[in-house]
């Protein structure tokens, strides 16, 4: 089953972030599985967010990420389940972020949940109210987010193979999947064939890497690439995808997996599986259906 | 007439309750619904059930007998495999309304979503709004009637059964294997003796009717990618 859910809010005053967990609240009831949202947000500051299987394992990972620039602000807590999380500001050279997540993922220790300059991704077991309890998250100023409850189908019922999805290609495009690939393994190995690695054996992080590769090495802009994992990516999906600066959304031609947005007044656009996931931001809602095959782009 | 309030309660408790009353009591009030999934499913009986609010997915499930009225929107589902009765759902539905319905009637006072009334095998929908694409798919029996514009595909592969629209440009957005007809006398006296016992002012002379084709079976169109493979 799973649930997806978005936002764009371009208004600053009307704080839709702070209301943006209660969405996957009412999303409750399609999975308990794991809870997981991206946010981004204007800062000067490139930040990270690792989960660790254990909190001794702060000074291994301090040390990797030294390699590369300085930390400060780190911070190091105990997650709702058995793992651990690292979030700091690193001050570092931008063009190495790709190099310095794959260092950080190669261990199977510890896994990147995000990093950089804009986005910020929380996920854990469990549902919102456990996500938000836990993590003490502070989304009041992000532009727009994207989000994720999770029942797991396909793959292990681990924190790391919960949704968003992020690419280390492009660390800063997150994806929300609900849905199954049915050419996963295909589209993997050819994906590994020119050179792309994975963490995981989630089909989400496949559809990640694939837009992330094309976007990068192929140098087509998000539409584009949403055109093309709608013919190259097979089985019933919406993708719900983000950048710095647009949001995207994807319907397989079977048209199976809901996926609805509403517009109001220009300022705020929001997505989701369900309308009532769409009620805590605004009461009284009427929302619009994705065509099957449709695509559709936001600006932020 | 007895008044529930279902605030804080899950839908089985919910149902065991409506389960008791509907055996004495004619009238049923129901409030603090707040989008309760499955309400009213399986209920055999005859009373008059009014949910002040909206409810959620499966609403009216298996519904035999009794008269329920909606005065909110309902999810997904909504009169699922209903075998006799009434539902009145006074705002939208959402997707999949009146699906495999046996019997009864449905009326839908706002806009329905896509697939409305998907394997119906019997009984009336009635949509005053819109209806979304694919609706009356593989219908095996019974009536809908639509009285807005309805989506794309309308009809596909009926195998028995009859669909009422109005809307003008029906012809662009037919389904495969169903044509056109005009609506006959006998029609047209069921659909009026319908709009009179519900309230709905709408002439039945312009209606035209859809039904399968007696003949002949599906052209498959097989699908072709658009953007060449790049790995």
């Amino acid at each position: 089953m799973c649930g997806v859910a978005g936002f764009i809010c371009r208004d600053p005053s009307a704080a839709v972030g702070n209301n943006f967990i209660d969405m996957l609240k009412e999303l409750i009831h399609r999975g308990q599985d794991a809870t997981g949202i991206a946010f981004y947000e204007n800062r000067d500051d490139i930040q990270i967010r690792v989960a660790m299987s254990d909190l001794h394992q702060q000074k291994e990972l301090e040390k990797v990420i030294q390699k590369y620039g300085t930390i400060s602000k780190e911070r190091a807590y105990k997650g709702v389940g058995i793992f651990s999380f690292y979030e700091a500001s690193v001050d570092m050279d931008l063009d190495a972020i790709g190099d310095l997540y794959w260092e950080i993922d190669s261990s199977p220790e510890f896994c990147v949940h995000s990093l950089g300059e804009h986005i910020k991704i929380y996920k854990d077991q469990g549902s919102a109210e456990t996500l938000k309890e836990c993590h003490k998250m502070s989304p009041s100023g992000a532009t727009h987010g994207i989000g994720h409850v999770r029942l797991a189908t396909e793959s292990t019922e681990n924190i790391n193979f919960a949704h968003p999805f992020v690419s280390y290609l492009l660390p800063e495009l997150a994806i929300v999947h609900n849905g199954q690939f049915t050419n996963y393994f295909n589209l993997r190995r050819k994906l590994e064939n020119l050179g792309v690695r994975f963490k995981t054996n989630n089909d989400s992080e496949m559809a990640a890497h694939f837009l992330a590769y094309h976007m990068t090495k192929k140098g087509i802009d998000l539409e584009e690439a949403l055109y093309l994992a709608l013919d190259e990516l097979d089985g019933i999906f919406t993708l719900l995808v983000s950048t710095p600066t647009q949001v995207g959304t994807v319907k397989d031609r079977l048209g199976i997996k809901p996926m609805l947005f509403f517009e109001k007044d220009d300022n705020i656009v929001l997505f989701g599986t369900e309308q009532i996931c769409l009620t805590p931001i605004v009461s009284d809602v009427y929302a619009s259906e994705m065509e099957p095959g449709g695509i559709k782009i936001w600006s932020v | 007439m007895v008044r529930l309030d279902l605030t804080g309660m899950n839908s089985r408790n919910a149902n065991k309750k409506l389960k008791v009353l509907i055996q004495t009591e004619d009238e049923i009030e129901v409030v603090g619904t707040h989008s309760i999934h499955n309400f009213a499913t399986a209920l055999i009986g005859k009373s008059k059930i009014t949910a002040h609010g909206s409810t959620g997915f499966y609403t009216g499930g298996f519904l035999e007998g009794p008269t329920l009225v909606i005065e909110g929107n309902t999810g997904w589902y909504t009169g699922d495999n209903m075998m006799d009765g009434e539902i009145i759902v006074q705002m939208n539905t959402g997707s999949n309304a009146a699906p495999s319905m046996l019997g009864g009637t449905i009326v839908i006072k706002g806009n329905s979503g896509s697939r409305a009334g998907w394997g119906m095998k019997g009984g009336n929908l009635v949509v005053c709004g819109n209806v979304g694409r694919w609706s009356g798919k593989m219908t095996l029996g019974g009536r809908i009637i639509v009285l807005g514009e309805v989506g794309e595909g309308i009809g596909e592969s009926m195998y028995n059964g009859i669909i009422h629209v109005l809307d003008p440009a029906v012809e662009e957005k037919l389904g495969g294997n169903v044509m056109i007809v005009p609506i006959d006398d006998k029609e047209k006296k069921e659909t009026e003796l319908i709009f009179k016992k519900y309230g709905i002012e709408q002439g039945v002379d312009d209606f035209m009717s859809i039904v399968p084709k007696v003949y002949g079976r599906h052209e498959y169109k097989l699908y072709k990618p658009t953007h060449k493979k790049v790995i």
